[in-house]
């Protein structure tokens, strides 16, 4: 694999992408406050990952099938962030951390992220997580 | 695909649902395949004007894949059209094929180069 870092002087060179999906609305359909999420998805994975990138919204659905399959529709904002499996490993944690509170916090069904071509959920309610 | 996607699975307690298309650039990729399939394609002109081709594909070789690569470019054909546009699932494969040697070239260049 030719050195593209040193190609062009780059001091930082990352090959594996890490995509998050911020909703707009709750398993109810009713609309969260996305634009804090957004913030603080980029506050967590600049501090953990050197950086960012929000895209504007999308128009998403996801299918709820613990409700029937019913279909939520929303406007979610797509993060992008470039980073390495070693980092993703280390910090693991926390993005977990910070997913479930995002998940749990604005009631949704899953929340959603991409690890380079793997589409990966983190469903709700946790195992062993009481109702309500 | 990440080297240890099954490590991280259990890392972060998530499961995976599926896999997006290798078009490079993670979930966008899917969009840029089909803004590149819809910017190279054009009406043919004469003989059987209606589909869409790439002007430069006078190639036509038969190439063997599995019933499950074939299955998936169906799908990601029927992702990629639109009601103006119809993709059809050789045409995916064609544009997939270009960009993988085109890749595999750049690298090759790039390596020789040191």
């Amino acid at each position: 694999m030719p050195d593209r870092a040193g190609l062009f002087g780059a001091s930082k060179a990352e090959s594996t992408l890490l995509v998050l999906f911020i909703p707009s609305v709750d398993r109810d359909q009713a609309a969260i406050d996305q634009p804090v999420w957004v913030e603080r998805a980029l506050e967590v994975l600049g501090r953990l990952f050197g950086g960012a990138t929000a895209f504007p919204q999308g128009r998403g659905v996801w299918r709820d099938d613990a409700q029937g399959g019913r279909l939520i529709f929303d406007d979610p904002v797509v993060i992008n962030c470039y980073t390495s499996e070693a980092a993703l490993e280390a910090s693991a944690a926390e993005l977990r951390q910070f997913l479930v509170r995002m998940g749990t916090e604005t009631k949704q069904g899953a929340v959603g992220l991409v690890i380079d071509r793997d589409y990966l959920e983190i469903r709700f309610p946790l195992p062993g997580a009481e109702n309500g | 695909m990440a080297k240890n996607i099954n490590k991280l699975v259990a890392l972060l307690g998530a499961e995976v649902v599926g896999q997006v298309p290798d078009v490079g650039g993670g979930a966008f990729g899917a969009a840029r395949l089909a803004r590149l399939l819809r910017a190279r394609l054009e009406p043919a002109q004469g003989q059987r004007p209606g589909r869409p081709t790439n002007p430069t594909w006078t190639r036509h070789p038969k190439v063997p894949m599995s019933e499950a690569t074939e299955r998936a470019l169906a799908e990601l054909a029927d992702r990629l059209s639109t009601p103006d546009r119809k993709v059809s699932p050789m045409q995916v494969a064609a544009q997939l094929l270009e960009d993988a040697v085109a890749r595999y070239r750049e690298e090759e260049v790039g390596a020789q180069k040191g």
